[in-house]
């Protein structure tokens, strides 16, 4: 196994991971504060498709990035107004966003651009940093990435930070665990629910930005193909800590590398759909590992009257 | 209010819904400015994905749109048909009195000969299909096995490093049997010491996936990345660009696209074959049964490597002796000996 091998594998597995562990940290923050994240794929979805419009729009992929997240962060404004205000099934209204982005996504692309399909856009180049890219082995893995990814390195402490040593993050924890003692102590529980919902529909809107700008160089129909569930897993495998989260993540994206790696070996009389199988076995090992302990936020996914 | 509220989203949900992901758009000629005779006769199509894929699905749009201008007759067309509701779609069209139906893939081969049990007076035409039956399910393919040897057989002689792979996705269906498994014996054929890659991926849409498949095959010393794939086959054309690798397109938007890396793309033109098919349907001689185009047959050719309006072949990789070996090693020994089929263990995945 040489160096090169080693690197390439490892940069693979960074690429991939980097959209689930975006959706990962998005769906901490709203299940933390006890709104449940079942529409994460449409936030990504939705965030796909407009900065890869506005990218075209515009020139720019940073106007591109930008209304990517706002689409997506209104998309899940929307959402908090029926889960966190009028009480309505926060299952059910994610699921039906779902349904309803990757309508609206395939519907706006034909009507756009007819039957020949979005064009393609500039790819966002990897920035190499100067010195640490110089680093055997990590360097060239790490820090030879697009900017996205940089700034994905960057949220996942700032992420942490924020939820666990933060008066909003302890506020956060508060209401996920028990809304009416936050209440009593004058939390605003809609208000601080409703907001983390609006951060997990921002972190969604970046993913499906790095994976079409810094991936993909377009839109095609449900291009998230299932990349938002698997940042929901990941959450929970996290235990709704975002470096626990961006963790699983990575596990992830690895299980997938070495699932095209071990295809690739020779003749190995197995077929294709049973290597397929692998990151699904990943999660599958990691509940019966950790998941068992996992508690999850007392008050996930009920919704609180103010009295 | 929240009553209000729940209800409008509702209401929303299933508007939403039935606009965009239904997809079930339909086309139908007026009839005013067509011929008398044929604007009785109705075709409707059936496909797997979108229409705009620009592959796979794009080809049997197109071509019932060539059926359209140039027999005159009545269309119809739904995309994104699931093997769930495709009984359904069947017997709905069946049941409008369309006259023909096609399937425009071979995974619908096996419900469209159930519904046909019912629909005798009906004509349907599976599209990339193995078996057909002997009674109204005709189904055709342009013969993978012979292209995917010949993609095989390119890709040993173009390639430099000895390594040479392929990325699909589908496993064990038929058209992917004799596809893969060709291209192995092409690869083999040309130069026995030459070390084949096959990787099947979980989805043929997925681009991401794809661009990281090709990545790890050029990565292992693949300098000719081949593919077939739907929307997916976007991801492994920009990574051979990318990294100065061969690999094949889907179109000439490809080749303009990458020319320097793509080789060639199969012009399956399905237009003169779906248009001899519905000649042969409206003149009750389409036969039942299995029905296949290949290199040089009359009616339609199966397929054609193009490159651009002059050459078959990139002209700067693929050189005249190159060609003039093809044609005696591939094309001839096809047109002598035409049918061939492939087992699934014979296309499995793995490095050969």
């Amino acid at each position: 196994m040489s160096v090169d091998f080693v690197v390439e594998f490892l940069s693979s597995t960074i690429r991939i991971a980097v959209p689930i562990i975006l959706i990962a940290l998005g769906v901490c923050y709203s299940e933390k504060a006890g709104v449940h994240a079942m529409g994460a794929e449409g936030y990504m979805l939705i965030g796909a498709f407009v900065s890869v419009v506005m990218t075209i729009a515009t020139g720019s992929h940073f106007l591109g990035v930008v209304f990517g997240i706002l689409a997506a962060a209104l998309s899940s404004a929307v959402f908090s107004a029926f889960a966190v205000y009028l009480g309505a099934n926060q299952v059910i209204c994610g699921l039906g966003l779902n349904f309803i982005m990757l309508g609206l996504t395939s519907a706006l692309q034909r009507l756009f651009w007819g039957t020949t399909g979005v064009p393609r856009i500039e790819a966002m180049n990897p920035i190499e940093i100067p010195v640490l890219s110089d680093i055997p082995l990590i360097g060239p893995m790490l820090f030879d990435q697009p900017i996205l990814t940089y700034i994905t390195y960057l949220l996942i402490p700032v992420a942490w930070w924020i939820m666990f040593k933060s008066t909003w993050g302890l506020q956060l924890r508060a209401v996920g665990e028990n809304p009416s003692c936050a209440d009593t102590l004058g939390i605003n529980v809609a208000r601080t629910r409703s907001i983390s919902a609006i951060v997990c529909g921002v972190f969604c809107g970046m993913g499906g930005a790095v994976l079409a700008l810094q991936q993909v160089q377009s839109f095609t129909e449900n291009i998230s193909n299932g990349r938002g569930w698997l940042g929901l897993i990941a959450a929970t495998f996290g235990g709704w800590n975002p470096v626990g989260a961006a963790g699983a993540g990575l596990v992830f994206g690895a299980s997938e590398v070495l699932q095209l790696r071990l295809q690739m070996l020779g003749n190995i009389q197995i077929s294709s759909y049973v290597i397929l199988m692998l990151p699904y076995l990943v999660a599958l090992v990691f509940i019966l590992l950790i998941g068992k302990g996992r508690r999850h936020p007392a008050a996930m996914g009920k919704y609180y009257r103010k009295q | 209010m929240k009553k209000f509220f729940a209800m409008l989203l509702a209401i929303c949900m299933v508007a939403v819904m039935l606009v965009g992901c239904g997809d079930t758009a339909s086309s139908s000629s007026n009839g005013s400015d067509t011929q008398s005779n044929a604007s009785d006769y109705k075709v409707a199509l059936l496909l797997p994905g979108s229409a705009n894929d620009k592959s796979w699905n794009q080809y049997g749009y197109d071509a019932l749109m060539k059926v359209k201008d140039e027999l005159g007759v009545e269309v119809a067309y739904s995309e994104n048909v699931t093997n769930v509701d495709l009984q359904q779609a069947l017997r709905d069209y069946a049941s409008q009195g369309y006259d023909m139906i096609i399937g425009h893939t071979g995974g619908f081969e096996d419900d469209m000969i159930k519904v046909s049990a019912d629909f005798l007076d009906t004509k349907f035409v599976c599209i990339a299909g193995s078996t057909g039956n002997d009674v109204n399910v005709t189904s055709v393919d342009t013969a993978p096995w012979q292209y995917g040897y010949a993609y095989g057989w390119m890709a040993s002689q173009v390639s430099q490093t000895g390594k040479v792979g392929y990325i699909t996705a589908n496993e064990g269906t038929g058209t992917q049997n004799n596809l893969v498994g060709s291209w192995k014996d092409g690869v083999k054929a040309n130069n026995p010491d030459t070390q084949g890659t096959v990787v099947y991926l979980s989805d043929s849409d997925d681009v991401a996936s794809a661009r990281e498949a090709a990545l790890a095959m050029i990565s292992a010393g693949c300098d000719v990345v081949m593919h077939e794939l739907n929307r997916a086959a976007q991801g492994v054309i920009d990574v051979c660009k990318e990294k100065g690798v061969y690999t094949i397109g889907r179109s000439a938007e490809d080749v303009a696209a990458a020319p320097d890396q793509v080789l060639t793309y199969c012009n399956f033109d399905w237009g003169p074959k779906y248009v001899y098919l519905v000649e042969q349907g409206m003149s009750g001689a389409l036969e039942p049964g299995f029905l296949f185009f290949g290199f040089n047959t009359p009616e339609a050719p199966g397929f054609t490597f193009t490159y651009d309006d002059a050459n078959g072949w990139n002209p700067n990789v693929v050189s005249e002796e190159i060609l003039a070996k093809f044609k005696t090693d591939v094309e001839e020994m096809f047109i002598a000996d035409p049918a061939r089929s492939y087992t699934t263990e014979q296309a499995a995945g793995g490095t050969f």
